[in-house]
């Protein structure tokens, strides 16, 4: 018995030996390949919390983040939000409008020709490895948004003057970005960009310390311990796929938080995460992950909800590529025959508000008094007799599968209204990777999507859409007028603000009311479920899921 | 390719006195298992690329455009020709680089180094609950022949079977986490928390041997040789634990492998449920993202370990039944 076991131990190392490449002297390369799995597995046990994390909130994810590195994601940001800060961030007044508050920057001048802007920073503000923060954090942390590999936030710097040549690797530096003094900061823009403030109160925007993010290398975002800021938490630890360990940052410079730290549970499913919620497991459970119990959950906790608006708009597109949408009257149409009200009603109870263009409310440059469209199925059916189709036409509802239930069942629900006009819709399934595949190359029948506020200017929403040709092709929109199309890129150059919105609401009004170029659909209130415990939570301005942790105290 | 090291084993190990057929064996089914691991690879590689949606666009989600998405082409080598791709890839596996994850941004070794742990503990666990609940269940349904203990054990057993991993998990997370507060909802860090993922993936398993154990030891108690036993005035433990069971087993041993790549599917289900950073995890976020390093080395991982698995079990095999032995 004894001589088979040391066979099968024999014939497992000779297994370990081919795995390790065959290469090499007899015998150690077994050994050097067992040393190196056992390494790896205790290094992977001691990225595992060590803090007692008793007394932390406990918040939940359904799934997994790819970084904490800021620039290299393009939506895993509640880390990057509470453990980084940026030179300005959003403040939502009491009556829910937004305006760019200093934060690293403690004042600013724009010049009048809006390309050049000096930021005064703040001083004696210390990342959480105790260096100090100065000009030329920010001058590494810009440059480093074009330099580093896999980097995805670029468009936070592109309208830098010199921004381009260091992209194309033409020039070591961004050109327009000078650390006049430790404290004083000048960027110059290629040409004037209005947003720019609001670009720089995005996540991606976030200040990094020049010596220790150098240092980090690659690890810079994965390695808790290299992976510095100055928010009001630092990052303690993180267990791939289990927790993510936030613990406060004493020395913030608004003053500490009065919690002591956050763990997030990493858990796909949505039936456990309503249970751990449930059972008290939970803190903070964001209802967007289970929208088939918001109900219950508004039954069950009435003073446990913590709603917010959301700054974002939902829309149904209708690609100009595909027969019969050329046709504008077609176009109106299916604008015509969808009822938002009863879709809000039927699957959202009513929470959010229906939207008539592309600005949803809570943007600067909303416009209550836009066209608004009306749900009249007979005179949708009269312009579809008109433009040639008076027993309607076939066309395509394209689904992500990855896409939440409740997506699914309103496109259901705009099939059956469809149907009452004579449009037979067929919803197609594909999964998110192919669904985003096919839109991008432009080639996506109808689908429903929404677009949820990067940064609080009409710029972030009209651009992505309609902002040039590769844009509306990306979106399978493939919006045709390229005049349009030009005022809109040519609108984030316009220095004077009134005159800006102006052209934007005149934009806003000639594409979707003139070329009915998508139906919009509506806005959705963002609802958190909260324990008892939890004090003072608001969600984000722009109401996406992400959650601030530094003014939630807990109750005993 | 050459194996100078496998040889100077093969050489030492076989040759000599009456030599070692089992190691023989052994290697063979090594040997064999190359060129199955290159198939497997390459399958997946090509599958892969072929369906649609591309990794960069879906890491990018909402926020790309034509420009961003080339920048990461090029920095993650996926703008070389697919055959340069399998080649470097090939190359770097046998170095032990299995490339980084593209949505974990880590290295695909390390990756599965800390995930598989917590999917051999909870894959053990099982294994433990599906071998003793099983065979105990299954030894005494067959002595209990038709009583009541038997129908009862056998209902388990078939809700065992019949029941998808999902729903177990979900019942039984329900009445037992939920309502009576018995254990934690989700997580995998102290014992009180394995207790569920555990029988949930190992009921099945436990079913499928309580039943087949039941059915072999009815069959094996009405041999002659049992007669014998008895007649020799064996107590009735004696004669099954030493006679019948050892017999009964045989198959018993051969489903127990097949098991482990049922165990490892289970896993993957059991693991999402109960939120246990596992394998199976990593390879269903692997798939949706496209994140083909990370989905290639798991399924690497997994079918490596498969084949241990029935290499294991043709082993325990001769260990069980001589005459397979002498034949090898």
């Amino acid at each position: 018995m004894k001589k088979r076991v040391s066979l099968i131990l024999a014939s497992a190392m000779a297994l370990g030996l081919i795995l390790s490449g065959c290469g090499g002297s007899q015998g150690t390369d077994a050994e050097t390949a067992g040393g190196e799995t056992a390494a790896a597995q205790t290094s992977g046990a001691s990225t595992g919390s060590s803090v007692d994390t008793s007394g932390y909130l406990v918040a939940v994810l359904n799934a997994d983040i790819q970084t904490t590195d800021a620039q290299k994601t393009t939506k895993d940001y509640e880390i990057p939000w509470n453990i980084y800060d940026r030179l300005v961030e959003v403040d939502v007044a009491e009556d829910g409008t937004s305006s760019i508050e200093p934060s690293l920057a403690e004042s600013w001048e724009i010049s009048p020709d809006g390309l050049e802007y000096t930021f005064h920073l703040r001083e004696g503000v210390k990342f959480h490895n105790g260096n100090d923060f100065t000009a030329e954090d920010v001058v590494y942390t810009f440059n480093r948004m074009l330099t580093e590999t896999g980097t995805v936030n670029t468009e936070v710097v592109d309208q830098i003057k010199g921004s381009d040549e260091v992209l194309a690797g033409t020039a070591e530096s961004i050109e327009g970005v000078e650390a006049v003094d430790d404290y004083t900061l000048k960027v110059t823009l290629k040409e004037p960009f209005a947003a720019f403030l609001a670009c720089l109160s995005t996540a991606g925007a976030s200040i990094y310390d020049s010596e220790a993010t150098a240092a980090a290398g690659d690890q810079f975002g994965m390695d808790p311990s290299v992976t510095v800021g100055t928010g009001p938490f630092k990052f303690e630890s993180w267990t791939l796929n289990d927790r993510l360990v936030l613990t406060r940052n004493d020395d913030y410079w608004k003053g500490a938080s009065a919690l002591p730290g956050v763990v997030i549970r990493i858990v796909p499913d949505t039936e456990t995460q309503t249970m751990m919620f449930e059972s008290g497991e939970l803190d903070i459970i964001d209802l967007d992950y289970v929208t088939d119990a918001i109900d219950r959950f508004e039954a069950t906790y009435p003073d446990q909800i913590v709603s917010g608006p959301r700054v974002g708009i939902t829309y149904l597109t209708m690609n100009f590529a595909h027969e019969p949408f050329q046709d504008v009257k077609v176009r109106k149409a299916v604008q015509m025959a969808i009822d938002r009200q009863a879709i809000l009603d039927a699957l959202y109870g009513g929470r959010g508000q229906v939207e008539q263009g592309i600005f949803p409310k809570g943007l600067i440059a909303y416009n209550e008094n836009q066209t608004t469209i009306e749900y009249d199925p007979e005179g949708a059916k009269a312009l579809l007799a008109e433009a040639g189709y008076p027993d309607g036409f076939t066309m395509e509802l394209s689904a992500d599968s990855s896409a939440s239930d409740t997506v699914t069942m309103s496109l259901e629900i705009i099939k059956e209204q469809l149907a009452q006009v004579g449009i037979t819709a067929e919803i197609r399934n594909y999964d998110e990777s192919t669904w985003l595949d096919t839109r991008n190359s432009g080639d996506l029948g109808s689908f429903m999507a929404t677009w949820t506020a990067d940064y609080n200017d009409p710029d972030n929403f009209i651009y992505t859409f309609f902002g040039n040709e590769e844009k509306t092709t990306m979106r399978s929109i493939n919006y045709p007028d390229a005049e349009v199309m030009g005022r809109v890129a040519a609108a984030r150059g316009i220095v004077n603000e009134d005159e800006r919105i102006a052209e934007y609401q005149a934009l806003e009004e000639k594409i979707i009311h003139e070329d009915a170029a998508w139906a919009p659909m509506y806005s959705r209130t963002h609802l958190f479920a909260v324990s008892k415990r939890v004090q003072n939570f608001k969600p984000m301005w722009s109401g996406v899921g992400d959650k601030l942790y530094y003014e939630i105290s807990l109750s005993e | 390719m050459d194996f100078p090291v496998l040889r100077h084993f093969y050489s030492q190990m076989t040759e000599g006195k009456g030599g070692f057929p089992v190691l023989k064996k052994i290697l063979k089914r090594i040997l064999i298992a190359i060129p199955v691991l290159f198939g497997v690879v390459l399958a997946i590689f090509i599958m892969l690329r072929i369906v649609p949606g591309d990794p960069v666009q879906t890491m990018l989600g909402e926020h790309m455009d034509m420009a961003l998405i080339e920048k990461l082409r090029a920095e993650m080598g996926l703008d070389q020709p697919m055959i340069v791709q399998f080649f470097k890839y090939i190359g770097n596996a046998m170095r032990g680089d299995f490339g980084t994850s593209y949505r974990l941004n880590r290295d695909v070794a390390q990756i599965i180094a800390e995930a598989f742990p917590h999917t051999v503990k909870l894959s053990l666990l099982a294994a433990a609950v599906a071998w003793v609940i099983g065979l105990v269940a299954g030894v005494i349904a067959a002595i209990r022949q038709n009583r009541l203990l038997d129908r009862l054990f056998m209902g388990c057993a078939l809700l065992g079977v019949s029941m998808p991993v999902f729903m177990t998990a979900l019942v039984l997370q329900y009445v037992f986490a939920f309502k009576l507060n018995w254990f934690p909802v989700s997580g995998f860090d102290s014992v009180n928390s394995m207790v569920l993922p555990a029988i949930v993936l190992g009921w099945n398993s436990a079913g499928s041997i309580a039943r087949m154990t039941r059915s072999n030891l009815v069959e094996i108690m009405q041999n002659d040789f049992i007669r014998t036993a008895r007649a020799k005035g064996l107590r009735e433990t004696g004669v099954i634990v030493g006679h019948a069971l050892k017999n009964a087993m045989l198959p018993v041993v051969t489903m127990m492998a097949l098991q482990i790549s049922s165990m490892l599917s289970g896993a993957v289900l059991t693991e999402s449920v109960f939120g246990v950073p596992g394998i199976g995890r990593l390879a269903v976020n692997a798939i949706e993202t496209r994140d083909m390093p990370l989905l290639q080395g798991t399924v690497i991982f997994t079918t490596i370990l498969i084949i241990i698995g029935n290499l294991v079990a043709d082993l325990l095999y001769n260990v069980l039944d001589p005459r397979i032995r002498e034949g090898a």
